[in-house]
């Protein structure tokens, strides 16, 4: 289990870069960030700075040019991709799913290798539509009926039923509304305040941080900025 | 080797047949097709590439040495690998080794079980019997497979959102594609089974028309186009098959992502 001292996921000196048709172009360099279990963090920057490509590096979706990423002191690159996902869940701005229903949807990834637990059951899928406020008849909706605020959270019951250590969100409550929003932000501080979890949200909007109201970092090309209180 | 064909076709009566083309390029210019140019091209390429084919099998159907059916064979295999690749709109790097092994293993085997086990021919490799054999496999192969990498690659390109959901949720690669290996396999054997559906029915083969033209009895083309469409399906699923699992382990990058570079051309 993680010590108090060893950051659940560390990002020291990355630089990230993006294949352009004469080579690369440099994103971002020199970015170092710890995060804490039971520690919430906000990311902002404008569109283009890589925020997004943060997120897909802790998880090697995309490889970074240089610099280490750790989570419990661990290098991400001496894990097996697919388990390193299961303990550092990604959230897509915009969710997709495999055509079917929203159960076969939340059920999909307990079919896959890596995972030797058992299949969650159908009350507590229901319980988890309802703590995110959905209606527990969800279930049987097919996916590509979800309006774009029930699609965000759907996917989000999905990252929590694979119990990850680390959640990263990628503009999670963009398609939701203020009510919604606020029900996403308590469910994710109940969760990072269990069990040594860890969050990274990255968002551009403005009102998301004011209600996150956490520990908040600018992503700029040279790195990232702390952002103090009211700025 | 003795003429057994009852109606003999010279060069005056395939002209003849030529004015077909004619009337279809005299539509495409009537009704502006722009057809017209492609047509009379391949109208042309038809002839010749046929007329090269006659030259090089009577060549090697009369020279029988096994070393001269295999450089022919392999030549075959270059030329349906490349048509194959030629009809991928994405493109990626190293395919091309992944579809002429396609090619070489799903077609130089069933066409030696059909020609050896089957038909029985001694030695064989029997040019009369093995090339043509080889070449209609071929010609199957090359549709099943362009079909099949095509599907596959244009719906990683397509569905990249929902591989990298499925990896990002702890998919291995092999899982994050398994959908699209099997919508692609399908895809390149539909074209077969469709043949297979509505053969003797609504058409009757090129191979048992040649037959019956050259004066074969009924029974024996249909027994022989029965082994053609058997191994035709055969060596159709395991040329899509193989292709596309060889080719699925280019589209990731060794820590088990989908490579950015992979796009339509």
């Amino acid at each position: 289990m993680t010590g108090t001292s060893t950051p659940r996921l560390e990002l020291h000196d990355l630089t990230l870069s993006v294949p352009e048709e004469n080579g690369t172009r440099t994103l971002a360099e020199h970015l170092t960030l710890s995060l804490q279990a039971n520690q919430l963090v906000a990311v902002n920057g404008p569109s283009g700075s890589g925020k997004s490509t943060v997120l897909r590096a802790c998880i090697r979706l995309h490889e970074p040019a240089s610099g280490t990423i750790t989570l419990d002191g661990e290098a991400i690159t001496s894990l097996q991709p697919p388990v390193l996902r299961r303990r550092i869940a990604y959230l897509r701005q915009f969710p997709v799913f495999t055509p079917g229903t929203v159960e076969a949807t939340l059920l999909e990834p307990f079919g896959w290798k890596v995972d030797g637990s058992d299949k969650p059951a159908k009350q507590q899928l229901e319980q988890g539509l309802e703590s995110l406020g959905l209606p527990a008849s969800l279930l049987t909706q097919v996916t590509a009926k979800l309006s774009g605020g029930e699609a965000q959270r759907v996917a989000l019951l999905r990252a929590f039923l694979v119990r990850p250590d680390v959640l990263l969100l990628d503009e999670s409550s963009a398609n939701l509304d203020p009510e919604h929003e606020a029900t996403l932000v308590r469910e994710i501080k109940r969760w990072v305040d269990e069990d040594n979890h860890a969050a990274m949200w990255v968002t551009h909007s403005r009102g998301l941080l004011r209600e996150l109201d956490v520990d908040s970092y600018r992503l700029t090309p040279q790195g990232f900025e702390h952002v103090e209180d009211g700025q | 080797m003795t003429n057994t064909v009852p109606y003999e076709l010279d060069v005056l009566r395939v002209s003849l047949a030529a004015g077909f083309v004619v009337v279809a390029g005299i539509i495409s210019v009537l009704y502006n097709l722009g057809l017209a140019k492609r047509l009379a091209i391949s109208t042309v390429r038809t002839a010749l590439q046929l007329g090269l084919a006659g030259v090089a099998l009577s060549f090697v159907f009369g020279i029988e040495h096994v070393a001269l059916v295999l450089l022919l064979g392999l030549v075959m295999v270059l030329l349906a690998g490349r048509e194959a690749l030629n009809r991928q709109s994405v493109k990626l790097r190293g395919t091309a080794f992944d579809v002429f092994l396609a090619m070489t293993v799903s077609s130089f085997t069933v066409s030696l079980v059909v020609t050896g086990a089957i038909i029985g021919a001694e030695p064989i490799w029997r040019p009369p019997v093995f090339v043509p054999i080889l070449g209609m496999i071929l010609g199957n192969s090359l549709n099943g497979i362009s079909l099949a990498l095509d599907r596959f690659l244009t719906g990683c390109v397509d569905q990249r959102a929902l591989i990298e959901t499925r990896l990002s949720l702890g998919a291995t690669a092999k899982e994050a594609v398994q959908p699209l290996v099997r919508d692609a396999v399908r895809t390149g054997m539909i074209p077969i089974i469709n043949a297979m559906a509505i053969v003797g029915i609504v058409s009757l083969p090129g191979m048992m028309t040649g037959q019956l033209l050259a004066g074969a009895d009924p029974k024996d083309a249909v027994m022989y186009q029965v082994v053609v469409m058997y191994m035709l399906a055969a060596s159709t699923s395991f040329a899509a098959m193989i292709s596309v699992l060889m080719v699925r382990r280019r589209v990731f990058t060794s820590s088990m992502a989908l490579r950015q570079d992979l796009e339509r051309s």
